[in-house]
């Protein structure tokens, strides 16, 4: 929106009114003409201040309406994770409150009855098991309050990513073999690449356990690692009672048990996929589902030789 | 006490040790623990298999919660006895549960002693019904 063209005749009083209108529009074009015209040359001057005041006026109003609008996302932001903490705070005490009660009531008797050998047996076992259970849940909880709050970063370093797969495997090979379930790896020769070490183990070691958790006696379960043309890939797959596909989108959902039950009786705390997927998130990779009821599931993780920045 | 005359109750909570606790306390407390379940579902079929003088079922499970599963109970028998498991802090949907035909209910984060006291009550109620013949 140019200014006016100077009309000398008016004796340049037009065009002031001219030039003020349009630097309220926030044009400030027109000044310069302002000069050129001697009636209102000695105005010019007092006009361009004005001028220059009004354009630092704007621009402290832009600049505060855009940390308004920060200030407005952040607050977003801020009562997001406030309703998540509420959410894991009450599903905490939920799930540790139970066992807590029980184990009360356990050791209470133990003390104070005359309990016959087996029930003492039980009460031991069960007291053993679910504090087991609740220090993983603590575990995740806090795990996942960690990655929530943004202030997840990974701590990367060069290294081998066949070479862990196949050390979680040995591991997990006892547990898998207690349940009567085979475990075969199919581990290529993969090059070292840029990965948080301690944060891939938890998704191999969650991959695994899953695996041996819902299988069944008699089955196996496939752990694969391969280079791919973009970096590295990691299969998990179990014979066991497969994902209806109505599930699998919720699957990495936090808090998320859905309708199978472990083969063992094991406790799943929820967590442990969504877990997974921010750590896949946060090296860049992807990680997919496939899954048939009654066929077995395989979960696949990609992760690049680099994580993007 | 004679062997007949044991009351039989059913246990049914998603919570593996809970279950272990309620079943040594009943058994202290004289009684004879004929079936648990983990959920809903498995506790009405136990429920209809077994048919027990008591049951003791938790509010808050997956696969058929309470509120559900107390009501296929009640439809299999309008006279069952069943106590609900639940925290100090369900205090809203137990009224509910309680008009829906719940005998009373059991938090079970209370002391271990207000926990056994409650269930000695009940227990005691149980065999003074039976002893009139009005079960």
């Amino acid at each position: 929106m140019g200014a006016a063209k100077p009309n000398v005749e008016d004796g340049g009083e037009r065009l002031l009114a001219q030039t003020i209108k349009n630097i309220a529009r926030g044009d400030f074009g027109a000044l310069d003409f302002l000069y050129t015209i001697p009636a209102v040359e000695g105005v010019a001057p007092r006009v361009a201040e004005l001028a220059e005041s009004i354009g630092l006026l704007t621009l402290k109003l832009e600049a505060r309406d855009f940390h308004l609008e920060l200030a407005a996302d952040a607050e977003e932001r801020l009562k997001e994770l406030n309703q998540l903490k509420d959410k894991y705070l009450g599903i905490a005490a939920h799930d540790l409150r139970n066992p807590l009660s029980s184990i009360r009531g356990m050791s209470q008797m133990l003390v104070e009855d005359a309990l016959d050998e087996e029930t003492e047996r039980a009460f031991l076992k069960s007291i053993h098991n679910v504090s087991d259970q609740m220090l993983t849940l603590v575990n995740d909880l806090l795990d996942v309050s960690v990655i929530e709050s943004r202030k997840f970063s990974l701590r990367l370093a060069e290294q081998n990513l066949g070479k862990l797969a196949a050390e979680r495997a040995s591991l997990v090979a006892r547990s898998a073999e207690t349940k009567g379930i085979k475990l075969c790896s199919d581990l290529e020769d993969v090059a070292d690449s840029l990965f948080d070490i301690d944060r891939m183990r938890q998704v191999v070691d969650n991959l695994l356990t899953n695996a041996i958790k819902f299988s069944a006696s008699g089955t196996t379960v496939h752990l694969g690692c391969r280079q791919t043309a973009k970096g590295l890939e990691i299969t998990v797959s179990d014979e066991g009672p497969g994902i209806p596909s109505g599930d699998i989108d919720k699957l990495f959902g936090t808090f998320q048990t859905l309708g199978n039950q472990p083969t063992g009786g094991e406790k799943s705390t929820g967590l442990g996929l969504a877990i997974v997927k921010k750590i896949i998130d946060a090296h860049g990779g992807e990680i997919t589902v496939d899954s048939e009821v009654g066929r077995g599931t395989t979960f696949a993780v990609h992760i690049p030789l680099e994580p993007a920045a | 006490m004679n062997e007949e005359l044991k009351p039989t109750v059913l246990v049914i909570d998603d919570e593996e040790s809970i279950r272990t606790w309620l079943k040594g306390l009943l058994v202290s407390l004289g009684c004879e623990v004929v079936g648990e379940a983990e959920n809903g579902q498995e506790g009405v079929e136990l429920f209809k298999k077994e048919r027990p003088d008591l049951v003791l079922l938790d509010v808050r499970m997956p696969v058929m919660a309470g509120g559900e599963a107390l009501d296929y109970i009640m439809l299999e028998d309008p006279d069952a006895r069943v106590v609900l498991l639940t925290s100090v802090r369900d205090s809203e949907s137990m009224f509910e549960l309680m008009t829906a035909g719940a005998q009373y209910y059991l938090h079970k984060d209370n002391p271990p002693d207000k926990v056994r006291a409650v269930l000695q009550e009940q227990i005691e109620k149980l065999k003074t019904s039976r002893e009139d013949g009005s079960t």
